[in-house]
């Protein structure tokens, strides 16, 4: 299949051709089809030797259509004559379930949104930059262990093609690099895992070194911090003004984004409910999706419903002011789609997402060492975990596990670990007091979101 | 299906490679998911998908393709491309045949009901739990069920085919104080290892029901005190707690490579003589059972803790070699796009011989934990966290008022010590675990336990 969706004209495609036409003579009109074809290549590298290497493709169709006038949609990986049947089967048995469902539209003109989004890589090449990485990492003072030193590619082609043959295709990947690192001093033993993008744009000599580069500072930052977490004592419970670190951040905001769904705020389960236009924010925060910025890995052009995607602020000077919407929640709420209509995942029907969100000040921003000079006792957070489970989008609740460094007199005190931070998304917006200057990305289920590290009034710790 | 002599081609290309073992998985499924919102259908996805993975080891560095495309020149192609050619070409024991536990019970498949009575039965439950309570004001469902059909052969003789079929529900009910202000959500999801016999039994409505009662327990919860207090955990879900605690701690990718804070420790205490964690993947019926593991190996009944002592850890074959132990028959995937790896299937803590009133009783000021959402663990340093669903606070022996959801979190070495009572009221529950090889379906269960101290994460001074 990833051969066949390179094809530049899906007309001339005879598989799809025939698949189309045989679709029409079994009665169903108002035909699209959704293709996905998605490749991924992963190095894993450990003690110095190559310890794991995948590669792989797949794909999907995915048919929407009209039977007997009503709206069905089912998938296939294949079009073979059994996955036909399939398909055919489902698509009758869904016709008439779906609650207030529009028929597919045709596309009115074609367009091809793709970039060269794939690499082939050097294996052996890539293995021994991480493997250079690993021993970086090895050489710094305490480090015990790496756990984890990976690189991983992946490139999605998404087409959708009318009963005309008319099409919109769009690509979609990236390139990134894990090292996770493992300190020992004793008893004591502590972890830090840091991500980056490893999109070199190819793979000559040049580029491999910038690979080579990115990875092993990786990999010392991975040791310095996992060296910060060391002999790591316990907090007492109490209120404590915070700074969180960017990439805490990033993942704290990417998992509140549900919260921004039309879909969410129709049905009651966002916290953002009924505060369309009013301030859930301080004053000078900003959020705002950005596809086309370069500081997101996000690339798409149009959703997976052929919407063009667009820049749009979601929350401005701390006012919630725009929501998300597909085509189906976007029209329930009379607005029409706002390029948000993608699939959670290939074989789900359509739901909302975002493409790059971007966290930041309207009011300038102040760098690390200023936010913890203004902290006489707090706590600087460097990681947080169980954000699934811990963190509502219907409340705005959240209840986490945290570790990071006491702040004692605006300097980085020892490692504390084994507490909770509990507060509310929305809260913690607008107990929002500076604004970092070190934004970094990072990835939130299919979307990029970008965040610096910021200083809050405080939270909730639970510890002794 | 492959043609044996199809999957004994595909191996001879693999071993032509020069590998020492070459694996071949081929899945076929067929899925339906359906969430409702109220009676309204959401969203809906009905389709099939297959495709084939060909792992391969030298040495312990191991090789994994996958490719939806099973026609015989793609994948030939991608193996020539992939894994090269030349070096000693490999050996190859012939396929022998062999049959996996029969764990799907009843004799339906999902395409036995069509969606539209899958739908009314959604329906009827949606509409049922709202009915239960007078405060429920929205009733959310989510279906899915799936008929997968896997092939297993390898270069050691292994040939077995299983079919798995599953069905879930999640109902998720949403309870509205007088006035509006307030909204607690009760949630269950229960699975089974078997078709649409799951919708049309008499528990299902029940499950609904259950949910409502839940979001109803739950209204005017005030937030939850912090620190460390006595915890009581309930039976049946709560067993994710263990799963969360030691499970990933004791599964082969943490332990072969030294990274888990229970490596090197067989045969040593690492529990209280309470504890006996058992990891079972051969149970009929059961949501996170396999007749066949995903290296074609008989699932078994594997006692990882017996009496606080451990005895086993949960191993594929890759980290069974590096490690000079015996596979267990836990090795699981997603789908054939992910590599397979050691993973838990239905984990439960033993009963003990405890009556949980006595253990209530037992508490001046604590917390009892109905129900859990989710968790996570770290296995190198332990830590984990889980996220409480209905909690209750114990004050003087006694349950007393709700309390919002909370954090508990700890070690798996500094927790499993403290376990000090354990009742005889056992429950298996039903989720997923997310980790390396993908979302499985999984089955956790215990009885009530007490853990004498854990540190509590809530908004409460």
């Amino acid at each position: 299949m990833t051969e066949s969706v390179r094809k530049l004209w899906w007309g001339e495609d005879p598989e799809l051709i025939a698949f189309m036409e045989w679709l029409g003579e079994q009665g169903f009109t108002d035909i699209r089809l959704f293709i996905s074809a998605r490749k991924s290549v992963f190095l894993a590298v450990q003690c110095q030797e190559l310890k794991r290497y995948e590669y792989g493709h797949s794909g999907m169709y995915v048919v929407e259509a009209a039977w007997k006038g009503e709206y069905c949609c089912a998938y296939a990986s294949s079009l073979t004559a059994g996955s036909r049947a399939k398909i055919v089967r489902r698509l009758k048995e869904t016709a008439g379930v779906y609650t207030n469902r529009e028929l597919p539209q045709g596309i009115t003109e074609s367009r091809d949104f793709r970039g060269q989004r794939w690499r082939e890589i050097d294996k052996e090449a890539v293995s021994e930059c991480l493997m250079c990485a690993e021993r970086e990492a090895l050489s710094c003072e305490k480090v015990d262990f790496v756990e984890m030193c990976e690189y991983q590619q992946y490139e999605e082609t998404v087409v959708l093609i009318d009963g005309k043959m008319h099409y919109l295709a769009d690509d979609d990947g990236d390139c990134t690099v894990t090292v996770r690192v493992v300190a020992k001093d004793g008893d004591s033993a502590a972890v830090a895992t840091k991500f980056g993008i490893a999109d070199a744009g190819g793979w000559e000599a040049g580029l491999q070194k910038n690979l080579r580069e990115t990875v092993c500072e990786l990999a010392r930052r991975a040791a310095q911090d996992a060296g910060l977490g060391l002999h790591a004592q316990k907090i007492a419970s109490g209120r404590y003004p915070i700074v969180i670190e960017n990439y805490v951040m990033a993942e704290l905001t990417g998992h509140y984004l549900p919260m921004f769904y039309g879909e969410n705020l129709m049905h009651h389960t966002s916290a953002l409910a009924g505060k369309e236009h009013e301030q859930v924010g301080c004053d000078f925060l900003r959020l705002e999706e950005d596809p086309f910025s370069r500081k997101g890995t996000c690339r798409r052009r149009i959703d997976d419903e052929g919407t063009p995607v667009s820049k749009k602020a979601l929350l401005r000077k701390g006012v919630f002011e725009n929501v998300l919407y597909n085509s189906k929640s976007g029209g329930q709420a009379g607005v029409g789609s706002t390029g948000n209509g993608f699939k959670p995942d290939v074989t789900a029907g359509i739901g909302t997402s975002v493409t790059n969100v971007i966290l930041s000040s309207e009011a300038g921003t102040c760098s690390r060492e200023e936010m913890l000079r203004s902290v006489r006792e707090g706590i600087y957070i460097t990681k947080i975990e169980g954000m699934f489970a811990g963190g509502s989008t219907e409340s705005g609740d959240f209840s986490l596990l945290a570790s990071g460094n006491r702040i004692i007199d605006g300097k980085l005190g020892s490692a504390v670990n084994q507490f909770t931070i509990s507060g509310n998304i929305c809260e913690l917006w607008k107990d929002i007091e500076m604004i970092g200057d070190d934004p970094i990305y990072r990835t939130a289920d299919r979307a990029c979101v970008v965040s610096p590290s910021v200083k809050a009034a405080g939270l909730m710790v639970s510890g002794e | 299906m492959l043609a044996e002599s199809y999957i004994e081609r595909i191996l001879d290309q693999a071993v032509s490679c020069g590998v020492d073992y070459a694996e071949v998985f081929f899945e076929d499924v067929e899925r339906t998911r359906a969430d409702l919102v109220d009676s309204e259908v959401v969203r809906c996805a009905c389709g099939c998908e297959s495709g084939i993975g060909i792992r391969v080891f030298r040495g312990l560095e191991s090789e994994y393709l996958y490719s939806a495309d099973v026609r015989e020149e793609c994948v030939l192609g991608l193996i020539r491309k992939r894994l090269g050619t030349g070096g000693v070409f490999g050996k190859r024991t012939p396929l022998s045949r062999f049959t996996p536990h029969g764990i799907v019970t009843q004799g339906k498949l999902p395409h036995d009901r069509s969606l539209k009575e899958k739908i009314g039965y959604l329906k009827e439950a949606v509409d049922t739990g709202k009915r239960e309570e007078a405060c429920i004001v929205q009733g959310r469902a989510y279906y899915v069920d799936a008929d997968q059909r896997v092939q297993i052969a390898n270069t050691d003789g292994v040939y077995a085919q299983d079919r798995r079929i599953r069905s879930r529900v999640r109902f998720m009910m949403t309870a509205a104080a007088e006035g509006g202000v307030g909204r607690q959500t009760g949630y269950i999801g229960p699975g089974a290892m078997c078709g649409p016999e799951f919708l049309e039994s008499e528990a299902f409505l029940g499950y609904a029901r259950e949910a409502a009662r839940n979001a109803k327990g739950m209204l005017g919860a005030r937030p939850c005190p912090v620190g460390r207090m006595p915890v009581i955990i309930s039976n049946g879900f709560g067993g994710l707690f263990f799963h969360e605690a030691c499970g990933h701690s004791l599964e082969g990718s943490a332990v072969a490579s030294g990274c888990s804070e229970f490596a090197d420790r067989l045969g040593q205490r690492i529990a209280s003589e309470k504890v006996t964690l058992i990891d079972d993947g051969s149970i009929a019926g059961e949501w996170g059972s396999l007749g066949i593991d995903d290296e074609g190996i008989l699932t078994q009944k594997n006692v990882l803790i017996e009496g606080g002592i451990l005895k086993n850890y949960l191993l594929d074959r890759l980290n069974a070699k590096k490690m000079g132990l015996k596979p267990t028959g836990s090795s699981r995937r997603e789908n054939y796009r992910f590599a397979p790896v050691s993973r838990m299937t239905n984990t439960y803590i033993a009963p003990g011989t405890d009556k949980l009133e006595d253990m209530i009783g037992s508490v001046e000021r604590g917390l009892f934990v109905k129900n859990i959402n989710a968790g996570s663990v770290d296995p190198v340093t332990g830590e984990f966290n889980f996220n409480t669903g209905e909690t209750y606070l114990i004050e003087k022996g006694k349950i007393t008022i709700p309390v919002m959801s909370a954090t508990l979190i700890g070690t798996g070495g500094d927790i499993l010590p403290k376990v000090d009572m354990v009742s005889d009221n056992f429950a298996l529950g039903h989720g997923y675990c997310y980790a390396g090889s993908g979302q499985l379906p999984i089955g956790a269960g215990q009885p009530a336990v007490r853990i004498t101290e854990m540190t509590v994460g809530g908004k409460d001074l």
